[in-house]
Parts: structure tokens; sequence; C-alpha cells
């Protein structure tokens, strides 16, 4: 009796598996019908809450929202490691999966070509880039430097000099949005230059001293300039930025440093998403950045519209990452 | 006096009906995701980010003021119950939490940790009102020497004055350093002791081996403590409040615990687990009876549970003040300050009166609700202990592997799960004490990053260590954590000599 | 041999594996190419150090009496509670693998039912499939729905 039912209970427990096994089969190709989108999106922020990657991602999910343009729920997930590396290698397991949407910006590149990730760009369907924003060079406010161009001419003198902080790893952005600003000012030896990286505090290291300048993006420390706590020595744009306080950072360009950097972010795909869902989300976003919700988001944070459809925003990654790959091989990181 | 002026403005917002509801809202919610293994705050934030878009900008951060703090209170609740911390800072509290709740005392532990979290959050908002600015001033001095020192003497506190055989615990303490320096190498772009395996690139979440050494080990030693008969369901259920003897012994600790808690929790990135376990530690070397300790002395809940809520009222300062995030949680805060068009800052702090005071006002308001809703919610939770453990710890073990999908969002970290379970289980049977290799899974990556900051910026010399006045003061301490346990030990020996 | 001493020399051997893999660790290519090993090897040494000194306290204190030795014997027995800890490790990994395939719901189900049958026995099967049915489709909802944890659904899309 007892092994009567012991019998019986495993095979009920075994049921929904068998059960799945026939539903599998069944379900995978039928998909591909022009009812698309259907059920929930699957947003993703390859990094922690309340960084760049969310926050870009959440704008974009609520003004498709606000505006009406996409009409099923787009629930944000958080999918944070190793800079974003750890998303992309899960993400390669969902080829031609037709409901991931992800955000990315610089660091897809420079994971690829540091060694960090095996897959890069290559390995993801780009949709669009949407946004800029740029690199921002920051001292404690009464530092001895006054320019941008006192601290590269010390580092010319001895590149121990001026310690450099930033929030990525060392060979990935902050470190390489610097170095690439020296190398265009003359900087030899810039492998000899100390990078150090923090985790997520280089505004209050810069402010107690404990490094000389911080590398960052302009958004995370413009409510300590405003303060007066940290001064901006340059910013990486072709143009002044913003208004205000903002706008008094000079560019690089204008300290006689002819070299610019972009920190951009835009959506990418699983890796051979479907053509359908591709054009759908082309069409959408080419009009999302047209809303006047789009456009007030921009202003709200600052942000510059760099919209590219994926055509040019793929020939604009490979021209970006043979660009970054010349500097990382100056530095001998590869 | 202008800060009083200000806060009594602050009240004026914060005891408006709407707040006090939302403020209760987001406690209850706090509580919850507190207790459930592998959630804690930012995901009970993450939660109502959506919700506060529609709120104003002061009731959107005093919801989330209710969340944070309510998992505060509810982090050391599923401590006491089923030895399951729902994050670093509720470790402390399994340490005579759960021994006092296996001993048929749930209820005065949960009441301890109630009253206790209470007090300390109160003072410490206090505090607040009062020092925040110069405070996070001070937090400025401390560099990349100043953190090294503060976990190494963390790290040695807790091996040295962890139960046995000294050398087990130092042991346990470098296999957790160990674990903490796999995945990427910041200062050098390595990957370290990751075997090819993309998803330990980004390193082993503590709170996966948390989970694993706590609520895994515990499972898997319930097989033994059933058969044994030491663990049985509790029938009878007592008043969930506290006698006049635990009180007794436990006002000067929470007292001494809760500026601890404040000083440490304002550093970015030090936070609530290692406030708690220098609490801990502080009392257990001032105790005259520090062999009770860890066998349920209510004082060493009671000092780490203060010091617990009062370090995340601390870790608002570089929020609010510097524009920092001093820890995950408050990161999610300040995207949701962005998101509602605040630019956090020194400026919030000057200009913005009315929100950073009517959050701090809330902080009062809200943990006396919490305290109020906490005593009635431990009388129905303390009932878990009512489930046969047959039934109970099935569930538990169910409620870590959610926990950890939750973490990694990856089946992968089921298996990290099972592997650092059985190394608990192993090393716990072996006489090897866990906490401080969890205490070093925690800080061990901040402590070698720290100290690899630190030599750099000082041009490749160890003359970092004693740079400040701050460090010579952490190395000294640093030696006390070493050899006072021993002189302690050699005291009470002789002793015991004499009298026999 | 008790199972301290075992652990004790598994200890040793973690150390010596970790110095070894320390020293394998490719050259840092920015800054100090040695840096990134400095922190490992220290570790190393010292768990190898630490691994050592509990070794000779475990030869110091063999067990001499016979009592002691059947203590030390009773560390490494293989019993009931054994075997109840490596059905459990099994069942986590069936989990893992199913977790994906079918889905949160039917694999908790599965998974929790199967852990009831290693703690309570096969008696109260019934009672075990009630709670593994509440507890799955409550987490789920309590996680999924409300708390926003995304957890994977069946091929059946709506659980």
């Amino acid at each position: 009796m007892k092994k009567a039912l012991l019998a019986l209970l495993i095979a009920l427990m075994l049921m929904p598996v068998a059960l799945f096994a026939n539903g599998n089969t069944e379900g995978g190709s039928s998909a591909a019908t022009v009812n698309y989108p259907k059920g929930n999106m699957d947003f993703v922020a390859p990094a922690g809450a309340g960084g760049g990657w969310d926050l870009t991602i959440r704008t974009v999910a609520k003004t498709l929202a606000d505006t009406k343009l996409v009409t099923v729920p787009m629930p944000v997930r958080n999918a944070p490691g190793a800079g974003g590396a750890v998303h992309l290698g899960t993400l390669q397991a969902k080829k031609s999966d037709d409901k991931t949407i992800t955000v990315y910006s610089p660091p897809i590149i420079f994971f690829n070509l540091n060694g960090t990730s095996p897959y890069g760009f290559r390995n993801t369907t780009p949709l669009a880039r949407l946004i800029a924003d740029y690199a921002a060079f920051v001292v404690k406010a009464d530092s001895p430097y006054k320019t941008i161009n006192d601290v590269m001419d010390a580092l010319k003198k001895d590149p121990k000099s001026v310690k450099i902080g930033g929030t990525s790893a060392a060979g990935s952005m902050d470190h390489v949005q610097f170095l690439i600003v020296a190398a265009a000012a003359g900087v030899k030896n810039l492998d000899q230059i100390d990078y150090v990286a923090f985790d997520d505090d280089g505004a209050t290291q810069v402010m107690g001293g404990h490094i000389d300048l911080f590398s960052t993006s302009l958004a995370d420390v413009m409510g300590l300039i405003e303060s007066g706590d940290l001064k901006a020595l340059a910013q990486t744009s072709d143009h002044r930025i913003g208004t205000g306080l903002k706008a008094e950072i000079p560019t690089c360009q204008e300290m006689g440093i002819d070299v610019t950097f972009q920190n951009w972010r835009g959506l990418f795909g699983s890796p051979g998403m479907p053509e359908y869902a591709q054009t759908y989300w082309r069409e959408t976003l080419a009009k999302m950045v047209q809303t006047p919700e789009w456009k007030a988001m921009l202003e709200k944070y600052g942000w510059d519209n760099v919209y590219q459809d994926a055509p040019d925003f793929e020939k604009f990654l490979e021209q970006t990452e043979a660009s970054y790959k010349q500097i990382l091989t100056e530095i001998g990181m590869i | 006096m202008e800060s009083l002026q200000l806060l009594f403005h602050g009240f004026t917002i914060a005891a408006q009906p709407m707040n006090i509801l939302w403020v209760t809202i987001g406690g209850i919610l706090g509580t919850i995701v507190g207790m459930l293994p592998g959630l804690g705050p930012a995901t009970g934030v993450a939660v109502l980010l959506p919700l506060t878009f529609t709120m104003g900008p002061v009731a959107a951060l005093i919801t989330m003021g209710g969340v944070y703090y309510g998992a505060m209170y509810g982090g050391s609740r599923s401590s006491i119950l089923i030895n399951t911390p729902g994050d670093g800072a509720a470790i402390a509290a399994t340490f005579d939490g759960y021994p006092m709740a296996m001993s048929g005392r749930a209820e005065s532990a949960l009441a301890m940790s109630a009253i206790a979290s209470f007090i300390g959050g109160t003072i410490s908002t206090f505090l607040i009102a009062f020092l925040a600015v110069p405070v996070s001033k001070f937090a400025l001095k401390f560099g990349p020497s100043e953190y090294f020192l503060l976990y190494l003497f963390a790290l040695t506190a807790t091996a040295t004055m962890s139960e046995g055989d000294k050398v087990k615990g130092f042991a346990a303490m470098i296999l957790g350093l160990m674990i903490a320096t796999i995945g990427i190498d910041m200062q050098s772009g390595v990957s370290r002791f990751t075997f090819g395996i993309l998803e330990l690139q980004g390193g082993i979440d503590f709170l996966i081996v948390i989970i694993a050494m706590f609520a895994l080990g515990e499972v898997l030693k319930s097989f033994k403590n059933i058969s044994d008969g030491k663990k049985q369901m509790q029938t009878k259920f007592g008043k969930v409040w506290i006698s006049k003897a635990d009180w007794k012994v436990s006002w000067k600790p929470i007292l001494r615990a809760t500026p601890i808690g404040f000083f440490v929790g304002v550093l970015p990135g030090a936070g609530g687990t290692i406030a708690s376990l220098m609490a801990y530690s502080t009392e257990k070397q001032l105790s005259d009876h520090p062999e009770q300790f860890g066998h349920g002395a209510i004082e060493g809940l009671a000092a780490p549970e203060a010091a617990n809520n009062s370090a995340s009222v601390g870790a608002l300062i570089p929020m609010l003040a510097l524009g920092v995030p001093g820890s995950g949680t408050t990161a999610v805060m300040m995207g949701a300050l962005l998101m509602l068009g605040l630019q956090p800052g020194p400026k919030l702090f000057q200009m913005q009166t009315e929100i950073v005071w009517g959050l701090i006002a809330s902080m009062f308001i809200g943990n006396i609700i919490l305290a109020v809703i906490n005593i009635p919610m431990a009388g129905l939770l303390v009932r878990v202990l009512s489930v046969p453990p047959k039934i109970l710890y099935p569930i538990v073990l169910a409620l870590t592997f959610i926990g950890t999908y939750a973490i990694s969002n990856s089946v992968s970290s089921f298996y990290l799960l099972l592997i650092f379970g059985l190394m608990g289980y192993f090393l716990g049977k072996a006489k090897y004490p866990t906490s401080p290799l969890v205490l070093a899974v925690i800080v061990g990556n901040s402590m070698e990053q720290s100290f690899r900051r630190a030599y750099t910026l000082s041009n490749a010399s160890f003359d970092f260590l004693v740079s400040s006045p701050l460090c010579i003061i952490l190395i000294i301490l640093t030696i006390g954590a070493i050899v006072l346990p021993f002189i302690q030990d050699y005291m009470r020996n002789k002793k015991k000599a004499v009298n026999a | 041999m008790s199972l301290s001493t075992i652990m004790s020399m598994v200890v040793t051997l973690i150390g010596a594996l970790y110095t070894f893999s320390t020293l394998m660790l490719p050259a840092a290519r920015i800054g100090n190419p040695t840096a990134p090993k400095v922190f490992p090897l220290i570790l190393g040494i010292a768990l190898l150090i630490l691994g050592f000194l509990l070794i000779i306290a475990e030869l110091r204190n063999l067990p001499k009496t016979e009592e002691e030795k059947k203590k030390a014997k009773a560390s490494l027995a293989f019993g009931p509670v054994e075997k109840n800890i490596i059905f459990t490790i099994l069942n986590g990994i069936l989990y893992a693998l199913l977790f994906n395939p079918i889905g949160y719901i039917f694999s908790t189900f599965i998974f929790l039912n199967l852990q009831l049958l290693i703690f309570r026995g096969k008696q109260k099967w019934l009672n075990s499939m009630l709670i593994s049915t509440i507890f799955a489709v409550f987490a789920f909802l309590l996680f999924n729905t409300f708390l926003g944890v995304f957890l994977p659904t069946s091929p059946l899309q709506f659980i």
C-alpha cells in the first residue's frame, strides 16, 4: 500500500515535467507572428539600481509608457556583475529572444578589449544610440591645479606626481577617458600614471585630498560642484553643456587639447533578435526621441541627444572600438 | 538653535496624516523584505520606486526612509527565530538571539531587539539632526589607509573574540578573505581564481555566503538536532516583553553601542555589519561574564541591535550632506531622488530644508511607529516556532534558494549556495567559528583594494600605515584586539586556579 | 582519525592549492605587474602556516583513552543524518537543473515535496503536497508579482 502511494506521489510530481517536455517543442516557432509585442518585456540594467544605466533604461521605459508608444508592461530588472560583463554572458543563452532590451555604454567595448569578457557588442543586436553624457575631471576646491593644463604639465614632468582616481576598474572607462585626454595633451609614459579605482566613493576621496584628480561623469558630481566643494577643470564634449555653473566648465578643446570623449548610451537586444522585433524597436525608438516627454527628460538630466538608428550605430561602434583599441595598446593593456 | 527650529518645522511636515500613513506602509514593507533572506531595503525601495513618482519628493523620501529602517527591524527577526540573517548587519543578532530562541526565550529576544533598535534609532536620529555636517566632514578624513586599518581592526576583533580555538578562528578568517579575492581585481583588471567562469568575474556576493553558512548550515545541522531531540517546537508562548533584570543588564550596552553604530555607519561602505560586530565585541570584552556570550546573553543581542539601527541612520549622512551614497540602499534612494528631479548634495541640505528635515523628523516618528507595530507583530512571528521543525526546515531551505535567486538572478548561484552550505557545515562540525569567515567575505575585497590604493597613493611604500593620527589609533586598537583576549584568558585561568 | 584532524589537513591543502594558483596568475598589464598577487600570496602562506599549526595541535591531542577514540570515530560515522544531508544536496542540484526549464512553481513544488519526504518520511504525503503547493504559489506571488523579483515561468507561460 505504502509503496503504491509513493509511486503515485512520484508520478504526480513528475507529471508537470512530462507535460512541459511536450509543451516546449510546440511553443518555440509559432511566436513569429505580427502580433508583437505581446506579454511583458524584459528591460535590463546590467548594473545595480541607482546608477547611470539604471537611470537611462528606467527613463526609456517610463517615457514609452507615458507616451503610450508601447502598451505592454516594461518592468526594469537589475542584473549587476563585473561592470555589465556578467549580464552580457547570460544574454548569450537567450539567442533570438525578442523580449530582452538592455542598455550599454563604452564599457561594452572596454571589457571586451581588456579581456574581462569574451563577448562584446558583436554578441548583441544594437538597436539605437540614444544619449550622451561627458567625462569631467574634478579636483577639490583648493587644489593647486587651476586648469587641466596645470595637471598635464605636472604629468609631463613626473607621471607619478598626480594621482588619478575613478570608479571603474583599471583599463575601463574612467581610467581610459583620462588617458585619451592626457595623450592628446602630449603626455608621454601613459602607463606610468597612477590610477586608483574606487567602489563608489571617489568624490569623498578627492574632497578629502586622498587623490588629486577624480575622473568621472559630469552628472555624478554636479551637486558637489554647485556647492563649491569640487571644481571641474574640464569636460570632454565639443561644446559647453547645460546652463549656469555647468556651462562655465571649459571643454578640453578650448583649453588647447584637441580631443573629445563621449559617454554614449544605447539600447541593445539579445544576439540574433528576430527581424520583426528589431524593426519594431527601431521604429518605436525613432518615434520616442521626437516626443516632448523625451526631450523634457534630456533637459532634466542634462543629457545630449545623440540618437542614431541601428545601421549608423553599428558603424559608430566599429569606429569607436578602433580608437579605444589604439589607446589601450598605447598603455600596454593589450 | 537653528537646527531646533528646522527640526520643529520638519515635524510639522512629517506629522501630516498622509506622511504618517506613508511611513507606516514603508515600515511594514521594509519589515517584510528585511525578514526574507537575500532581500533587503534596496528591494523594498525599488518596489516602491514607481509609486513614488506620483508623490511629492518629501512623501517619497519619507516612504523610502520607512522601508529603510523597517528593514533593519525585520532583518533581525529571522536571525533570532531561524538563524537566518537577512543581511550582514543582522549577523550579530544570531550570536545570542538564536540561542535565546532555542532555549525558549524568543519573546524576550524579539522584544529586546525592537527596544534596542528603537533606542539606537532614536538617539542617532537626534545625532544626525545636529551633527550631520561636521560628521560628514570628519568622514572625509578616511582615505584608503584609514579604511584598510579599520577593516583590519574589525576582522581581528571578530576572529579573536569568537569561541574556542583562536587558530581555527584565524584560519576561518583567511578562508573568508580567500573567497573575497575571487573575481576581477579592480586595480589591475586581472581576473583571479575565476577558472574562466563568467559568473565569478563579478566576485561572490557575500549575501550568498551568509545565507549558505547560516540558513543552509542550520538546515543541515537540524537533521542531527531533530534526531537528538534538541530542536523541538515551542507550544507555549509568553508575552513579548522584557523583564526588569533584562533591562538592567542591557541599558548600558545599548547606550554604548549607539554612538559606535552611528559613527561607523557614516563611513561609506563600512556600514552596519562592522558597526554591529564592533558593538558586540566591545560588550563581550567589557562584560564580567563573557563566557555567557554566544549562549543567550541578552546584552549580546541588545548591543548589536542598537548599533545596527544607529548605523543605518548614520549611513544617510553621506547621501544627504554630500550626495555620495554610503550603501547599496542609499544608492537606490539617491537614484530615486534624481528621478524626482532633486540633485543630492550639500546644496540639497542647505536649500531644500523642507525635504531634509521632513525626512529627519519622519525618522523619529517612523521609529515610534515601527516599535509599536513590531511588538505585536513579534507576537505573531514567534508562532513560527510552533511549526514542527520537520516542516519548518524544508520551508527555510526553499526560502534560502529563492533568496539566492533574488540576489543573483541566476541558477548558477544555487551551486555556490550548496558548496558554501556544505563548507559551513563541516567547518562548524570541526569547531571552526563561521562568523570570522563571513565577515571576511564581506569586507575582504574592500580591505585588499584599500590596501592597494593606499600603497599606490603613497608611491609604493608602506608609509601610509602611519600617515595620520587616525591610522595610529586604529593600529593601537588592532593590537589591543589581538592581545586583550589572551590577557583576559590568562587572568581568568589564574583566578580559577586561585579559587580551586 | 577525527573530522577535526581531516579538516586541519584540508585547510593546509587549500592553503597550498591557493598559493600555487596565485603564482600561476597572469601578470598585471597596468601598474605594478605583481600587485594583484601580493595579497593572495600573503593569504596563501598564512593559511599554510595556520594549517600546519592545526595539524601539530591535532597530533599532540591524539585520542589516548578508549572513550576518546570512540568519540573521534563517531565524528566520522556515516549514519542516517549524513545520508539525509547528501539527499538534501542532491535535491538542491535537481532543483537547480529544473528551475529554468519548468519554471519556479513546478520546480519548487517538486523540490519541497522531496525535501519534506527527506525530513518527515512518506507517511504524511498528502499534507506535504499541500504545504508545497501553498508555499510555491505564495512565494511566487510574493516575490514575482509583489516584490518584482522576476522568477522563471514554465513553458505554459502564465505560471
